[in-house]
């Protein structure tokens, strides 16, 4: 099952990262984490699955134009779950948690994959 | 009602999530010629095993996990595997200096940009370019490998040095070729303007009066000094007429000897509609317990 492990491990490494960059930025709270988990739950299969189709055509215009593309409306998408999730935290907290996180997460993977 | 339609919202959401990822993923365009070429070249060696599988499907993993498999070529979903008939030999690990080549013809480019499509770095090591006995180094970024970041390795790897002894049949190829059509429509050496024509002094590298050689009606009698000389029409007429000649022998010459090195070529198939519904069904899945947890939570909140 070389896709779901495959998933599983990038999944893992998403996950520890902006649990991190949300821990740094005071998500602390268990159901805060768990919120971060369960937002990249939603998220992270489609970008990986999107992120995967391309990846034949890495260092192309084509992958460096849907990369950021795709990270940004993960970054917009988990901003909105978040916000749901934890009601009490302002639009500001969660998009500044969500933005960061996927941000440390990409840099992360490129820098394991590169 | 609100609760009703957030969930409705919620649910189109999802369903649009994997309607984008079946119709990213099925709808695809057809490869470009390029990557055609590079499937089609790349057929395993007499007496080795071929395999062709999809990266979505179970039975590339042993492929993968198989030293003794190694990547032909990568074609949108499938991946085509050669097993290996020979040994490998040691791999000096951290021995060499691994530089780029200094020097890479257009087919060693192609060659990099390939494997740079295929998330492998090759680098060649400085050396003799005969490829069939030259080590070259190939740095793993897959970490499905098993392999660090960081390390390069000595690319023992099939794939690669048949990749590049293609390249470097081409390159041999291409040289032929080239000399071919000099000896057939030799260049004039010029050490002096020829007649008619004006010598022109080039001044600072800035000044914008140097763009001469971009210009085909100038030609360099000494680029070092930049002295150049501006034909007169008709030599410039002629120039051209040998130019589009000598190309005219070389690009002949390297058709008929690229269709000799052609292997021959091999079907290229898309991703099966199972295996779509499949990937969309798991990310939609993954992404429903992702909502009913986020649900939990804001519950309990």
């Amino acid at each position: 099952m070389t896709l779901p492990i495959g998933w599983l491990s990038a999944f893992s490494l998403t996950l520890g990262v902006e649990a991190a960059v949300g821990a740094a930025l005071g998500f602390r709270r268990p159901r805060e984490l768990a919120a971060i988990a369960a937002a990249n739950l939603v998220s992270h299969p489609g970008f990986y699955a999107l992120a995967l189709r391309c990846a034949v055509s890495w260092g192309t215009q084509a992958y460096l134009v849907r990369l950021p593309l795709l990270e940004g409306g993960v970054a917009v998408l988990e901003t909105a779950l978040l916000k749901y999730a934890l009601p009490r935290r302002t639009w500001p907290e969660v998009a500044a948690v969500s933005v960061l996180a996927n941000a440390a997460s990409c840099v992360a993977g490129l820098s394991l994959l590169y | 009602m609100r609760t009703q339609l957030k969930g409705l919202a919620a649910a189109g959401c999802l369903l649009c999530l994997a309607a984008l990822v079946a119709a990213d993923v099925y709808a695809d365009s057809p490869p470009g010629p390029r990557e055609v070429e590079n499937w089609r070249k790349s057929t395993c060696a007499p007496g080795e095993q071929e395999v062709v599988c999809r990266w979505i499907a179970r039975e590339c993993e042993p492929y993968q996990n198989d030293p003794a498999y190694y990547i032909a070529a990568r074609l949108k979903y499938e991946t085509r595997y050669c097993k290996s008939v020979r040994a490998s030999p040691s791999c000096n690990l951290g021995e060499g200096k691994v530089v780029m080549d200094p020097n890479p013809g257009r087919h060693a480019l192609d060659v990099l940009e390939r494997y740079r499509q295929t998330r492998q770095l090759v680098f060649l090591r400085d050396g003799p370019r005969d490829a069939d006995r030259t080590a070259y180094w190939i740095k793993y970024p897959r970490r499905e490998d098993g392999m660090r970041k960081g390390r390069s390795y000595c690319a023992e790897d099939a794939g690669v040095k048949r990749e590049m002894f293609w390249a470097a049949q081409l390159d041999r190829a291409e040289r032929a070729c080239r000399q071919k059509a000099e000896a057939a429509v030799p260049k004039p050496k010029l050490e002096a303007c020829a007649p008619g024509d004006e010598p022109v002094q080039c001044g600072l590298i800035l000044d914008g009066d140097c763009g001469y050689e971009e210009n085909n009606q100038y030609y360099s009698i000494d680029w070092q000094r930049r002295s150049y000389c501006r034909m007169t029409s008709d030599h410039f007429q002629e120039r051209r007429r040998m130019d589009a000649e000598r190309e005219k022998v070389y690009e002949g010459c390297l058709a008929a000897d690229k269709a000799k090195l052609t292997p021959p070529t091999g079907p290229v198939s898309q991703l099966p509609h199972r295996d779509v519904l499949a990937l969309s069904a798991g990310v939609l899945a993954l992404a429903g317990l992702g909502i009913m947890l986020l649900w939990k939570l804001r519950r309990s909140a």
